[in-house]
C-alpha cells in the first residue's frame, strides 16, 4: 500500500496505477460532494469525471501546502460551480431560442430530487430543503452542502473555501436563516 | 393550492432532515468509464480544438481583434485623406492652368 505522498509523486509522473488508486479511494467523496451542489446524479457522474480529469492533468501545480483531500474538495466545488453557471448559461440561451420556435432541446431539472443517502424518515423534508438549497446565495450553499452532507468539520469547510472559521460559522448560520425565511412560506398542494 | 407556512419546530426539522444522511457513490466502474473517456478526448484532437474555438472568450477575442482592424484600417484612411485630397488638388489645378489659356495670354502682345 502507498502513501499519499507517494501516490502523488507517481501521479506526477503519469503512473496510471496511482491515478487508478486516487480515482478508486477518492470518487465517493468527489461524487457525493458534487451531486450535493447539483441535485443530479447524471451531471454529478460527468463532472465527477471532469474532476479525476482535472487532477490528472494539474496534479503538477499542488504543491502539499493542504491536504490532498482538500484540493480535491476545492476542485471538485469549483468543477460543480463552473458546470451549474454553464447550464444557467445554455438555460437563458434556449429560453431566448424558444422564443424563435427553436425549442427542440428544453433544458431542465428534474423538480424533486432526493440525495439517495437521507434517511426514509426524512425523505420529504429533504426534498424541501434540497429545493429551497438552489435558491441561496452560492458560499452559502457551497458552506452549508460541505458541512451537512459531506459531513466536513467548519475547520476542513474553512480549509476548502480558503477561509476563516468564524467566516464559515457566519455564512452557515446564514445560509440557515435565509433557507427558514424561504421555507417559512412554502406553498403544498393540498392532500 | 394552499399556502402553508411552517412552525418554528417544523422548520429546524427540515433544516436538521440531513443528519444521519449516508455518503452517495457514483455507479461501479467509474475508473473504466474515465480512462474510456480520456482516451477518446486524446484521440479526437480536432473535437478539443473545436471546443476551444467555441468558447465565448475566443470568439469575443476574434471580434475584438476584427474591431482593433476596423478602427486601425478606418483611422489611417482618415489621417491619410487629407494629404491625398490635397495631392489631387494640386494636380487638377496645375493640369487646367497648364491646359486652358487665359484671356491675357490670347491676347498678350509678341515683340
Amino acid at each position: 500500500m502507498l502513501t499519499e505522498q507517494n501516490l502523488i509523486n507517481q501521479l506526477k509522473q503519469g503512473d496510471e496505477t496511482a491515478f487508478r488508486e486516487i480515482v478508486e479511494t477518492r470518487q465517493g467523496m468527489v461524487y457525493n460532494t458534487v451531486l450535493g451542489l447539483l441535485q443530479n446524479a447524471e451531471d454529478a457522474e460527468d463532472v465527477t469525471q471532469d474532476v479525476f480529469i482535472k487532477v490528472f492533468e494539474s496534479v503538477h501545480q499542488f504543491k502539499g501546502e493542504s491536504a490532498f483531500s482538500t484540493w480535491l474538495y476545492r476542485i471538485a466545488v469549483t468543477t460543480a460551480l463552473e458546470y451549474l453557471r454553464k447550464k444557467k448559461r445554455k438555460k437563458r440561451f434556449a429560453f431566448v431560442t424558444s422564443l424563435f420556435g427553436d425549442d427542440q432541446n428544453p433544458l431542465h431539472d428534474p423538480p424533486d430530487f432526493v440525495h439517495p443517502g437521507v434517511q426514509l424518515d426524512n425523505r420529504e423534508n429533504a426534498r424541501m430543503l434540497m429545493g429551497t438549497l438552489k435558491k441561496i446565495p452560492e458560499n452559502q450553499r457551497v458552506a452549508f452542502t460541505l458541512h451537512k452532507i459531506e459531513g466536513l468539520s467548519y475547520q476542513e469547510v474553512a480549509e476548502v473555501m480558503q477561509t476563516s472559521v468564524a467566516a464559515i460559522e457566519s455564512l452557515i448560520h446564514r445560509a440557515k436563516q435565509n433557507l427558514k425565511k424561504m421555507l417559512k412560506n412554502y406553498y403544498l398542494q393540498d392532500k | 393550492m394552499a399556502k402553508k407556512e411552517y412552525t418554528e419546530q417544523e422548520l429546524e426539522a427540515i433544516l436538521n432532515s440531513f443528519d444521519g444522511i449516508e455518503k452517495a457513490n457514483p455507479a461501479p466502474f467509474l475508473y473504466t468509464r474515465l480512462m474510456a473517456r480520456m482516451k477518446a478526448e486524446d484521440d479526437n484532437v480536432w473535437s478539443r480544438i473545436f471546443q476551444f474555438i467555441t468558447r465565448p472568450v475566443f470568439a469575443v477575442g476574434i471580434a475584438l481583434v476584427f474591431l482593433l482592424i476596423n478602427i486601425y484600417i478606418l483611422l489611417n484612411q482618415f489621417s491619410g485623406s487629407g494629404e491625398q485630397t490635397e495631392d489631387s488638388t494640386q494636380i487638377v489645378a496645375l493640369e487646367y492652368n497648364s491646359l486652358t489659356s487665359t484671356i491675357y495670354d490670347n491676347n498678350a502682345e509678341t515683340p
